[in-house]
């Protein structure tokens, strides 16, 4: 186990695609106490970030033969923890602590929809003052927005 | 977007549809959103270590099932187990108590608290031992302890009050409005407390807030959010609102609810520290309810004072204010 300490995550990849299951322990201990701590500041339970934790590992070790060799190993651990972690959000949204959480994505997602709306109107205006300029003003315009070339 | 919207977007982010734009929201929320009082933080390292390594054992024997040996215990050895769990409860037990003592020792011995009460025409303000900053509304009463001593920060409010309170996430700060408690780590927020509909609203400026009855959470709330909890009912309702308007009353530094003329004058010669007198003292109890917005000239606010309680001003040479008019029938 020892010498496994010093490896980079590339070589423990390595490794673990011919199921050496000492590195398998070894990005166990590198990364587990991260994702749980990742895990129980988002959830409520912390049966449910055992469950998590659980699975990402054993998601991990099955999908070995498929990982590719320079991935981004922290990475991946996350994107699959936070998968996992809406998902667990998701099924317990009657629960009132995440139906708080799950309204304030609703005020969040309000706001997006309606910032782009706004875009929109605003790009339309944009476009329609455009077509009242003379063609040469109008690509002069152009230019200078879209291709950061200098009025003068 | 309705609750049906949310569910499915948070469904197609499971499966992996979403666009890259719902899938930054989706990750901003929940890098933004959470549980702060986890109890993985609340282990020590040793208790950590443990956790983990026997999430690892349960992954290998998921992972290389032919693995698992499953070994019968003989029954003598099952009373030594037996006793070995007995004592375990026992420790555990004792485990409880020990860590909940300040909850004991709160009950063993109450803590003093100091009472504030505001007068029905006044506010007050107050600094409490840890700096937080504290505007009871008139008419409202708060009971605080002198010093913060056990693990929480505790404090009891009747009426309305503005609370800004001074970031401290070792020492949860909680304020009890009869079974409605607002826990907060270091937020500004108001409280408004209404006996007559039997209401309590909580309305966040900064920071968040979260809200239970007794040990059902309301809600947490973050700035522009108000919850109001009927008590009668038992029902809470959310709502975003402007903050800002439901503090004006801590804003306006100048609010005078069934004053005297006399109070009112006394309070805008400290607000602008000028010299106020009446030439016809009968004026001093005339009595009337009216706000001022902050900053507002002392001009403007004479006048309409002078105009209410049929009285006229001057401004004298030297700076100072004298007012004269009949008085008031009342």
């Amino acid at each position: 186990m020892e010498k496994y300490v010093t490896l980079t995550d590339l070589q423990l990849v390595d490794l673990l695609k011919k199921d050496d299951s000492d590195a398998f322990s070894e990005i166990y201990s590198r990364y587990a106490v991260l994702l749980v701590g990742f895990t129980s500041s988002k959830l409520f339970d912390l049966e449910d970030s055992r469950d998590i934790i659980h699975d990402v590992f054993v998601k991990l070790w099955q999908e070995r033969k498929q990982l590719k060799v320079d991935y981004d190993l922290k990475a991946y651990l996350f994107k699959l923890t936070r998968y996992r972690i809406v998902d667990k959000i998701r099924k317990n949204i009657t629960r009132q602590e995440y139906a708080a959480m799950v309204n304030s994505l609703a005020v969040s997602y309000g706001v997006t929809t309606e910032q782009e709306i706004a875009a929109k109107e605003l790009a339309q205006i944009i476009e329609t003052s455009l077509d009242k300029l003379s063609p040469r003003v109008k690509e002069v315009y152009l230019l200078s927005r879209e291709e950061n070339l200098s009025i003068t | 977007m309705n609750r049906h919207q949310l569910v499915a977007l948070l469904d197609r982010y499971v499966k992996g549809e979403t666009t890259n734009e719902e899938n930054q929201l989706v990750e901003r929320w929940l890098e933004e959103n959470g549980n702060r009082n986890q109890v993985w933080q609340s282990l020590d390292q040793s208790d950590k270590d443990q956790w983990l390594s026997s999430v690892l054992s349960d992954i290998n024997s998921t992972i290389h099932p032919a693995e698992v040996k499953v070994v019968p215990l003989p029954p003598t050895k099952r009373w030594l187990w037996q006793r070995i769990a007995a004592a375990a409860a026992v420790v555990l037990v004792v485990f409880t108590l020990y860590l909940q003592w300040p909850y004991w020792q709160s009950l063993l011995h109450p803590v003093q608290l100091t009472v504030l009460h505001a007068p029905v025409n006044q506010k007050q303000v107050i600094t409490l031992a840890d700096g937080s900053r504290v505007w009871i509304n008139a008419g409202s009463e708060l009971r605080y302890p002198k010093t913060f001593n056990g693990k929480i920060r505790e404090v009891y409010l009747s009426g309305e009050a503005y609370f800004d309170i001074h970031h401290d996430p070792a020492k949860p700060f909680i304020i009890h409005t009869g079974e409605v408690r607002t826990t907060v780590l270091g937020t500004a927020f108001n409280i408004k407390e209404d006996e007559n509909k039997h209401t309590v609203q909580v309305t966040v400026t900064r920071g968040k807030v979260s809200v239970a009855n007794g040990r059902k959470l309301l809600g947490i709330l973050i700035p522009n959010q108000q919850i109001s909890f009927n008590t009668l009912k038992e029902e809470a309702s959310q709502a975003t609102v402007n903050a800002a308007a439901v503090i004006a009353w801590q804003q306006s530094d100048l609010y005078f609810e069934d004053v005297s003329f006399g109070e009112a004058i006394e309070r805008l010669q400290q607000h602008f520290q000028v010299k106020i007198s009446f030439r016809n003292e009968k004026l001093k109890d005339c009595r009337f309810t009216g706000t001022s917005a902050h900053g507002e000239e002392l001009d403007k606010v004479l006048r309409v004072m002078c105009a209410f309680n049929k009285a006229t001003y001057e401004v004298k040479p030297d700076g100072s204010i004298v007012i004269d008019g009949p008085g008031c029938s009342n």
